[in-house]
């Protein structure tokens, strides 16, 4: 298979792009270090800003990546598997099933006294529990009508009730319960240690490698449901499998990093317009390199370097990938594929 | 050989198709099947790719049924062309021809020969980076049309492979398919409306009735119209 | 009540012990406004006294007027702003007002509330359990059918804004609504005045003078005591979560506890309104030599707070246990802090005077805050 040189080079100025993101990330932050101050408090264990860069920033910056391979491969894929460009990686309704759990143990606690565990451990706990769920209903339902409009339909279903449950924990909360459940929302590339970033790793990695093995037939169901199994391709097995391990990726970035939004649904449009091209293999490598660039551009922002405060994550990545959008749906002219 | 034996075909049991489809396609051969518009020849095709299962009755592909068959040993037996549903626009045209190569993986085209043969022979060689969008109707018929080729399997089925093109294209390819399965012993059964084609020793006319499939024994298009209209 | 005795009493306002804030604008009208508080003021017209409230919420002009009136007396005043002196049966929506009431020994009158299992006090809390206090529903949404056919003579309400619905229903029941604004004070002492209000009501203002006036003074001489110590120690305040920092709303309040029991808040001069996102390298690197965290969550242990982000450990109040939560009540989910502490400002400051200069007070206990253990 050839790779024309135009791709190879366009995929290692994106890598590099990426190393050289992930540099700033760690020497931009609140407390603002001059270059020197940065390069000692990279190796010096005794200076004041070792734990800063070690034990907030370099994690930081890590799931920021992690986030965005996820986010990339998963978007990526729900676009393919409805061969829809509005579908992002939410539209399986398996992330509302994630904010649904984390509500349970946020909000319900104080009703169901699920109060002996910590927070760290129970709202991922819960959260994937609740992402599983849906993911089970989805995989149940689409068994029996296996009909990809259905899917769509029971994505929004799902959410439709998760989102009343919520509201109506929401209701009978307090003040402070709501609150922290609001800022869960907003997402975070926070407060991941080596045990979080290994997990996501995992999920995002065999997310990755199922499709990297099945690139080809990825390919053959671009070209049509009919196409595809003329060539052979399962198209009933690729699908549950695309559902399952793109359930399994969100359930975990939502359950360690809240739901992000928009990430999923720009990346693959950007990597479009960049690599003009329907390989499948390289696409793939692409999505994850500019998903990667993408949080950790968002990051940055939303640190609001040099000033004590931040913003939330959705909101850069909102106000960033939406005019991003707009601009290649503009540009195209037609919002296809 | 690929025999048909179906006493009947249908969408479900209130709703039936053709009945009397019993016949048998051998390499290097050439098969032109006609019918009127809504006859089955689409569902008759679609059932052979695996496509339908509302039918009673047999097909074995040398020897062996094709429900015996999984997807994947099928597709390299068998390849298809059909009237497709709309299609990712960014395909390339050299892309959308790789995806032959995915039934066989294990040996993927390494014969360029072959594949030269078959984008020029199709008058393809132009377009080759273009993306699928940019192709008008005809052009990209020949592609899936050379799509449908490169899958390099013995059995041909196509579906209306003539539409969109203009007579000259018409008879150019009808001339490529004859050349295909006399020197290359593939077994080729196509659908069309078109009668006006050079036709050959090895090649046979058929008819797709609601009773019966029907083998012509002179390609004559009096006894053709005859049995359309019954 | 008979009307006279009801005039003596009130007259004692303005001849009373706070001769400040007398202001006799004519012979027939007298003008008593409090020392601290800004929220409330007295005034006498042609002999009806009448309790002011003035502006109950930030960036308001609202205002409102009751005239205090005995049971026997013929003023044919409109009904809805007459209060008849004392209340005896009455609901509110806050449980910050039951610290007042229970520093005037008024539990008994008090039958319906916001927030039952909120209640720190001891005395209500077994009340509620006897259901001889009935829960209201929410703050902004109470229970009006149970307070207009159960005899209520007075609602008092806590709220940010003003609740037309709520007071338009009442009004047309003949209840007064009274905003209470205590919480909006900026002064420790001013929030705590309002027991004039509440002894007002209940017709006991000269014990409700004698325990201000008790309050004023304790609080005035640890403020001096702590004043004396040469060193502020450093106090941070909020919460961490998620990576973020979240510091309370800019604080008069607090921040006057702060200076008064001399400690030095490092965020003082940070200038922003609401609640504070701070990032969590800021305050390690401003507030990680701070002795004292006064802590806003929940969390009983440091270990707990400890997995919220990796840099927690390393703060300076972390490592020499110097944490502290605002302690919850034996009977309830209640915070003491914001029920008996709103009263009791005097108790407050030893408390923090106690966290932030143990050397002055060896054998005090502390009363609204608890400390954080391993």
């Amino acid at each position: 298979m050839r790779i024309k040189i135009s791709h190879k080079r366009l995929l290692v100025n994106l890598i590099l792009g990426l190393i050289l993101l992930f540099c700033l990330n760690i020497f931009l932050g609140s407390v603002k270090l001059s270059i020197k101050e940065f390069i000692t408090g990279l190796y010096d264990t005794t200076s004041a800003n070792y734990l800063i860069i070690h034990s907030l920033r370099i994690p930081k910056a890590l799931s920021s990546i992690l986030i965005g391979v996820g986010l990339g491969l998963a978007g990526f894929l729900m676009q393919i598997l409805f061969r829809n460009p509005l579908s992002g990686p939410y539209v399986l309704g398996v992330t509302t099933g994630g904010s649904l759990g984390a509500a349970l143990f946020i909000l319900g606690s104080s009703l169901f006294s699920i109060g002996f565990l910590h927070p760290k451990y129970g709202i991922p706990l819960f959260s994937s529990l609740g992402s599983l769920t849906v993911l089970s209903m989805i995989l149940l339902v689409y068994k029996r009508i296996k009909d990809p409009m259905t899917l769509l339909i029971t994505g929004i279903l799902f959410s439709s009730i998760s989102g009343a449950v919520i509201s109506i924990l929401a209701y009978f909360s307090t003040a402070e319960r709501l609150r922290e459940f609001v800022f869960w929302s907003y997402g975070s590339t926070h407060l991941m240690n080596t045990y979080e970033l290994l997990i996501l790793t995992l999920s995002s990695g065999l997310c990755l490698v199922f499709a990297l093995k099945n690139s080809k037939p990825l390919e053959a169901f671009l070209a049509g449901d009919i196409m595809a199994k003329t060539l052979g391709v399962d198209v009933d097995k690729i699908r549950v499998q695309i559902i399952l391990f793109t359930g399994l990726t969100v359930g975990v970035l939502t359950a360690f990093a809240g739901p992000v939004a928009f990430v999923g649904l720009v990346v693959p449009h950007i990597s479009r317009q960049i690599l003009k091209t329907s390989n499948v293999q390289l696409q793939l490598i692409s999505v994850c390199l500019i998903g990667s660039l993408f949080v950790l551009a968002s990051d940055i922002v939303a640190t609001l370097p040099s000033n004590a405060m931040s913003l939330p994550l959705n909101a850069v990545t909102s106000i960033i990938g939406a005019p991003i959008l707009l601009f290649i749906v503009i540009k195209t002219k037609r919002f296809i594929f | 050989m690929i025999v048909l034996d179906i006493d009947q075909l249908y969408f479900d049991e209130a709703n039936p198709i053709a009945s009397g489809l019993k016949s048998s396609f051998s390499k290097g051969h050439l098969y032109y099947i006609y019918g009127r518009n809504g006859i089955g020849k689409t569902t008759l095709f679609k059932t052979l790719a695996g496509l339908h299962q509302g039918y009673k009755g047999k097909i074995d592909i040398e020897k062996i049924p094709l429900i015996d068959f999984s997807p994947q040993e099928r597709a390299k037996k068998i390849a298809f062309m059909f009237q497709t549903e709309t299609v990712y626009p960014f395909f390339k045209v050299h892309e959308y021809l790789d995806l032959a190569n995915i039934p066989n993986a294990e040996n993927s085209i390494k014969e360029d020969e072959y594949k030269l043969f078959i984008t020029q022979g199709l008058q393809l060689e132009p377009y080759l980076d273009r993306y699928l969008r940019e192709l008008s109707q005809g052009q990209f018929q020949k592609v899936k049309l050379a799509t449908c080729l490169l899958q390099m399997t013995d059995y041909i089925v196509l579906d209306e492979p003539f539409a969109h093109l203009d007579l000259i294209q018409k008879e150019r390819m009808n001339i490529f398919i004859q050349e295909l399965v006399t020197n290359r012993n593939k077994c080729v059964l196509l659908s069309t409306h078109h009668f006006d084609l050079n036709f050959k020793s090895n090649n046979h006319t058929l008819c797709l009735t609601s009773t019966q499939l029907k083998i012509l024994n002179e390609n004559s298009k009096e006894r053709l119209i005859e049995l359309l209209s019954t | 009540m008979k009307p006279y005795g009801l005039v003596i009493a009130i007259s004692l306002i303005f001849a009373g012990c706070n001769s400040v804030g007398n202001e006799k604008i004519s012979t027939k009208h007298k003008k008593w406004s409090p020392k601290y508080a800004k929220g409330f003021s007295f005034e006498e017209k042609d002999g009806v006294t009448y309790l002011n409230i003035l502006n109950p919420w930030p960036g308001s002009n609202f205002k409102q007027q009751f005239a205090l009136i005995s049971e026997n007396d013929s003023l044919k005043a409109n009904k809805s702003l007459a209060i008849n002196i004392p209340i005896k049966r009455w609901a509110t929506s806050s449980t910050s007002h039951v610290g007042f009431a229970e520093e005037l020994n008024e539990l008994n009158s008090l039958k319906a509330l916001s927030g039952t299992n909120y209640v720190s006090s001891e005395g209500v809390q077994s009340r509620i359990n006897k259901n001889e206090i009935v829960e209201l529903g929410q703050t902004g949404q109470p229970n009006i059918e149970w307070i207009i056919r159960n005899q209520i003579e007075v609602y008092l309400n806590f709220s940010i804004a003003e609740n037309a619905s709520v007071q338009s229903l009442l009004e047309k029941a003949q209840i007064p609504m009274i905003y209470i604004g205590e919480w909006n004070e900026k002064h420790p002492l001013a929030r705590a005045e309002w027991i004039k209000v509440f002894g007002v009501l209940f017709d006991k203002q000269k014990q409700a003078d004698s325990i201000f006036a008790a309050i004023e003074t304790n609080y005035q001489k640890w403020k001096k005591r702590a004043e004396i110590e040469g060193n502020a120690p450093n106090i941070i305040s909020g919460s961490p979560y998620n990576g973020v920092w979240y510091a309370p709303q800019k604080n008069s309040y607090m921040q006057k506890f702060y200076e008064d029991a001399n400690l030095n808040y490092v965020w003082k001069d940070l200038e922003y309104t609401g609640s504070l996102q701070l990032d969590m390298e800021f305050v390690f690197n401003t507030g990680k030599s701070a002795s004292i965290w006064l802590n806003s969550s929940e969390y009983q242990y440091l270990s707990s707070l400890e997995k919220l982000n990796p840099l927690i450990s390393e703060l300076s109040s972390v490592q020499n246990s110097g944490v502290y939560n605002t302690s919850k009540s034996k009977v309830s989910e209640g915070v003491l802090f914001y029920e008996k502490g709103v009263v009791r400002p005097d108790l407050v400051l030893k408390d923090l005077i106690q966290i932030g200069h143990p050397n002055l007070l060896t054998k005090h206990k502390l009363h609204f805050f608890e400390k954080l253990r391993k």
